[in-house]
């Protein structure tokens, strides 16, 4: 223990020690009282003074006194130099937080100071009082780069960096701009997730949750480290002991990561997810949700049954969050029961919610797990705890349907007798829901919101008896029934108003079709006779009813005359206004009885009034339903600026500045075709990149712009690897002094299989090794090729170790090259290395050669495309080649792109002629090139192509002359 | 996970700490801790430690003669706050060496700081006790290498 300060210690006893509140008022006045002196006369107040006063301030406000003075020499205090006077000044300042606008540059220069310091518990202080105070912007703009720099520097220790990664969280928070601001912080802080560090990794994992919120898509590399990460907790269940909670490894960190997931996969579909990971956390959940179910019921101490249960709970959200397949539901569901009779109440508790969660889902197969155990639930509802059986009765309504609505309903009602007050009307608002949603049986409805009313009457909105009468007016078949059970009920000796309400205007509406076996004069009776002893409101409905009666029944006339006469000079406003009234209208010659109580005409009003009645279900059900929704953050200020990233295209942030920088596209030519034709009839005067450009404006006039956005975003060597891999099917990818990237590619008709493998060529291990696909593919709705990770690297290797990465490219239409994806790859070596790459996944990797064509075949098939297709089917470039190559060496590399090469068919020496079949799983098309090198100048090549399919000619014959003239 | 705020409740009602997440007036905390106060300790032992709380939910735990209340977010995971508080009871017991009520009141300062290192704006920094107690420890250092500077 710290040594403590004897002064605070014996004013703490004082004021224990008082007997009485005002003998205690004024140990405090007095004490204040001093303390204001010392501060406002004593200017050589030492540290060790200053550092007890504002102790014993603080005691005072946490005893919730307020408190005006004091802020100056918090300041002071945490401005000095010594640790412990540092630490009192920002816990008082962090407790008070009234920072008056004149103290706060002086108290932000002191900030400042701390966090660039050397000192390592000056850092921690300054930050964590940072995030406590931070609630604008202005703390956002003022500090942001200060802690990112603590966060990112290799020589800031891991303490520091947690505290500065919750900072940054905490800035985030209060200026979702900050990301903006600064996308390229983004990598850095998802490599930190990988942090040997299980605390950091902590940290950096809620952070990266809020960042993925603002930016999912910056983020997505985050999904990889985090499965993996779990893989390694649940799975491998590798753990240091330090971070073991009770024999269960790292469980924060676990659900941290579950819900790090659930808001990576936002829209609720797997989709997202590839084959690979989806594989992964498949395992993942398995393993965590049945392991859980065991341990929870073998581990003998209840934080370690609390734990295990957590981690169950947040495996089974994601599982229902990312599967929406019955299996995965229904296993959960099957866990969740068993559960329900758990002895842990808590645990009782929250697999009920869990349970509410997947049954919202309104599977089948989920719900008849729930329901064959339906029984316990039912059990539940006698539970101990009201918060229990409330959440009981949430669960029971939501699994109920038309098949146990009757069960359901007649257990319930069963239920209201024994259940608590405030839970009736909850109980009762709930059967008339379920009764009208899912009966069958008209008359069952009415009999059991009869029996209702009957039983909750006294506690039931009015919205329920009123839902009943607008049923049974507009269903002829069940009025009837409904007045009998008005007669029976009232003749019982209690009744509650509600009912009587619902008699009142039944019998007056339709008490006709029972005369047979209740007359009106009994019916008449039974209401007279409880007309004296209901509220007022009842009194007006039964004085309506009576008017109806009087209308239909003239014997009854002369009593109900009498009745109106009497309740004139009724003391209640309301009543004797209704008698008189009703009194006049009765007595008068003409028909206006007749028009006043028509037949009550059916009620248009769909939509039950009770609905808004159903409280949190209907709020559950909605959360749930949505989840993109429940994602887009709690607080208003993350929604706008969901909204706001979500209106952009490029949810990147760096793009709109890129963008800027980028060069302007060409200037649209009215003969594109043309255009190009023209240009490279000047043979081949253009430089490379403005004939791409030129080309990719041929087909569409923006495309260039996209390609240079993604050429300037490429790491600045990236061509040379590109074209290897256009030219050859196996080599090197990409190599430098710390890595080295082998590939391998197998073509399988309309896949193409990559096999990349990751050297570490540097002297220290890599850690944080992520790759990314992103596909460009101009149509996103329905995109040219699906990429399929089949395998995710280690995000760990060693020095001279290798890892693997698989993905498929499956090409479903044709697509040009700068739609190709782009491949980004990021780890730490020492510092953080990023790579951007294009992938050269190019349409030429599903040509094959197919059988060798004859000479007159090839013709006849040439003309016929020509003839069927026209221009659309024909493409024809003139190249300039960098350097002389001779036909040998050209043939060979267009055998390489998977055309056969013939020989025999063109008479030329020094034309080639190829033919091959693309393959996508739209369908195939035939491809037939003729390549013509000019004797004169053997650098200048012409190239033609004729393929089956409109447009295809192009890409090809631009690939193969990009490959020509930089690839080789 | 975020926490809104965390209080420690004695069972006559006084607060013995309390560490605020979201930006609330003195007027209002006065009102919710009233509230609590009322509501908390006449939870009988065998009800659950969760309970709806406007529009967010409490989680509690009682230790001894202390109430240990964590407001969260509805969709927040209600154990896994049960066992941040559990640790936190933990990390206390260890630092103060068997921790009672009265050694929150007299040396507040610890138990200040201990939630700081555990917990940085209502989210979870450090879940490992030793790594905490490592930080208690430098800090008790610090201040003990001040005082003999002061004597010499």
């Amino acid at each position: 223990m710290s040594p403590q300060m004897k002064g605070l210690v014996q004013f703490i006893t004082d004021i224990r020690n008082s007997k009485e509140q005002e003998q205690e008022d004024k140990r405090i006045q007095s004490e204040l009282t001093h303390i204001q002196k010392q501060f406002q006369t004593n200017q050589k107040l030492s540290g060790y003074h200053r550092k007890k006063y504002i102790c014993k301030l603080l005691f005072v406000y946490l005893m919730g006194h307020d408190l005006h003075f004091g802020f100056q020499e918090s300041i002071a205090l945490l401005s000095s130099s010594v640790y412990s006077e540092k630490f009192i000044g920002y816990l008082a300042m962090g407790l008070f937080i009234q920072i008056k606008p004149e103290l706060s540059t002086l108290l932000n220069q002191s900030i400042k100071n701390d966090i660039s310091s050397s000192n390592e518990d000056f850092n921690s202080l300054a930050l964590q009082f940072l995030s406590t105070i931070s609630d604008d912007e202005s703390y956002a703009l003022a500090f942001e780069e200060d802690v990112f720099l603590l966060l990112r520097s290799p020589t800031t220790s891991t303490l520091v960096q947690k505290k500065a990664a919750l900072t940054i969280l905490k800035l985030l928070k209060c200026d979702s701009n900050l990301i903006t601001r600064h996308p390229q912080w983004i990598p850095r802080i998802i490599t930190l997730l990988d942090s040997e560090d299980y605390g950091l990794s902590l940290s950096v994992s809620s952070l990266i949750e809020e960042i993925a919120k603002l930016d999912y898509e910056a983020c997505r590399s985050s999904i990889t480290i985090s499965i993996n990460r779990l893989y390694e907790l649940i799975v491998k269940e590798t753990c240091p002991e330090k971070y073991c909670y009770y024999g269960v490894p790292a469980p924060w960190l676990t659900v941290k990561l579950f819900s790090l997931l659930e808001t990576m996969i936002p829209d609720g579909s797997s989709i997202d997810i590839d084959s690979a990971n989806r594989a992964k956390i498949k395992i993942i959940l398995q393993k965590a949700i049945s392991g859980a179910v065991n341990n929870t019921k073998n581990s003998k101490s209840t934080e370690a049954k609390n734990t295990n249960s957590f981690i169950m709970f947040g495996a089974i959200s994601l599982a229902a969050h990312i599967d929406h397949s019955p299996d995965q539901s229904e296993q959960a569901a099957v866990a969740l029961c068993s559960l329900l009779d758990s002895t842990d109440i808590n645990t009782r508790y929250l697999s009920l919610g869990a349970l509410i969660k997947i049954a919202t889902r309104g599977d089948f197969s989920t719900l008849s797990v729930i329901k064959a155990r339906f029984d316990k639930v039912f059990n539940l509802l006698r539970d101990r705890d009201v918060s229990i059986r409330r959440r009981s009765l949430d669960l029971i309504y939501t699994c109920c349907d038309s098949l146990t609505v009757e069960n359901i309903c007649s257990e319930l009602l069963q239920y209201l007798n024994i259940a608590e007050f405030t839970m009736k009307s909850d109980v009762a608002v709930k059967v008339a829901v379920l009764a009208e949603k899912f009966a069958t049986d008209a008359a069952w409805y009415v009999t059991t919101i009869m029996k209702l009313l009957s039983l909750a009457g006294n506690y039931v909105e009015d919205e329920v008896w009123q839902r009943l009468i607008q049923i049974v007016v507009n269903n002829d078949s069940i009025q009837g029934i409904a007045c009998t059970l008005s007669v029976n009920y009232l003749r019982t000796e209690s009744y509650p108003e509600s009912l009587l309400k619902v008699s009142s205007f039944l019998l007056g509406e339709f008490g006709n079709q029972i005369v047979s076996s209740c007359s009106a004069g009994e019916q008449f009776q039974i209401l007279n006779g409880k007309y004296y002893v209901c509220s007022v409101r009842s009194r007006s409905m039964l004085l309506s009813c009576f008017l109806k009666f009087c209308n239909r029944y003239p014997d009854l006339r002369p009593s109900i005359l009498d009745l109106f006469e009497q309740e004139t000079n009724s003391i209640s406003s309301e009543i004797q206004q209704r008698a008189l009234e009703y009194l006049k209208v009765a007595i008068r010659e003409d028909n206006l009885m007749k028009i006043v109580v028509l037949d009550m005409p059916p009620f248009t009003s769909k939509i039950s009034p009770l609905i808004s009645r159903l409280g949190n279900v209907e709020e559950i059900q909605q959360s749930f339903k949505l989840p993109e929704l429940k994602s887009s953050g709690s607080t208003p200020s993350l929604l706008s600026a969901n909204h706001s990233s979500a209106s952009l295209p490029f949810t990147r942030p760096s793009s709109p500045v890129k963008k800027f920088i980028a060069p302007p596209p060409p200037p649209p030519s009215r003969h594109p075709r043309k255009a190009t034709m023209s240009s490279i009839n000047t043979l081949g005067s253009l430089t490379n990149e403005s004939r791409l450009s030129m080309t990719s404006s041929l087909h569409n006039p923006f495309d260039s712009e996209s390609t240079s956005i993604l050429s300037s975003n490429l790491s600045p060597n990236w061509k040379e690897g590109y074209y290897r891999m256009v030219h050859f099917d196996q080599g090197i990818f990409y190599e430098n002094s710390l890595i080295k990237i082998i590939y391998r590619i197998r073509r399988d008709k309309s896949t193409i299989h990559f096999h990349l493998t990751y050297v570490n060529k540097s002297p220290i291990s890599i850690s944080g090794l992520t790759s990314e696909l992103i596909s460009n593919c101009t149509d996103k709705q329905d995109p040219s090729y699906l990429i399929n990770i089949l395998q995710h690297p280690e995000s760990n290797v060693p020095e001279n170790q290798r890892t693997i990465h698989t993905f498929d490219i499956m090409v479903r239409s044709k697509y040009l090259d700068s739609e190709c994806p782009q491949y980004n790859l990021s780890f730490i070596s020492g510092g953080l290395t990023t790579l951007k790459l294009k992938l050269p996944a190019v349409l030429l990797k599903c040509l094959n050669a197919g059988a060798p064509l004859q000479k007159e075949l090839f013709f006849t098939r040439w003309d016929q495309i020509g003839s069927s297709l026209g221009s659309s089917g024909e493409h024809q470039v003139f190249i300039k080649l960098k350097k002389l190559r001779n036909k040998a060496v050209i043939a060979r590399t267009l055998s390489l792109c998977g055309l056969g090469v013939l020989e025999g068919v063109d008479p030329s020496e020094w034309n080639i002629v190829c033919a091959g079949i693309l393959t996508t799983l739209s369908g195939s098309s035939g491809c037939l090139a003729r390549l013509e090198i000019n004797p004169q100048d053997q650098s200048m090549v012409r190239i033609t192509m004729r393929c089956t399919q409109a447009g295809l000619a192009s890409i090809l014959v631009e690939s193969i002359g990009d490959l020509l003239i930089n690839g080789m | 996970m975020s926490i809104k705020y965390l209080i420690l409740l004695s069972k006559q009602g006084k607060v013995r700490l309390s560490k605020w997440y979201i930006p609330v007036s003195q007027k209002e905390k006065q009102r919710i801790i009233r509230e609590l106060t009322a509501m908390i300790p006449l939870r009988k032992p065998k009800m659950c430690n969760v309970i709806e709380y406007k529009d967010s939910k409490l989680v509690y735990r009682r230790y001894a003669s202390l109430f240990f209340i964590v407001s969260i977010n509805n969709e927040d995971n209600e154990l896994v706050t049960l066992d941040v508080v559990q640790r936190y009871v933990e990390i206390m017991d260890k630092a103060y060496g068997n921790v009672c009520e009265l050694d929150i009141i007299f040396n507040f300062q610890v138990a200040y700081h201990v939630i700081d290192e555990l917990i940085i704006d209502g989210v979870i920094q450090e879940s490992s006790t030793s790594e905490v107690l490592k930080r208690v420890a430098h800090q008790d250092q610090l201040e003990i290498g001040e005082d003999l500077e002061a004597v010499f």
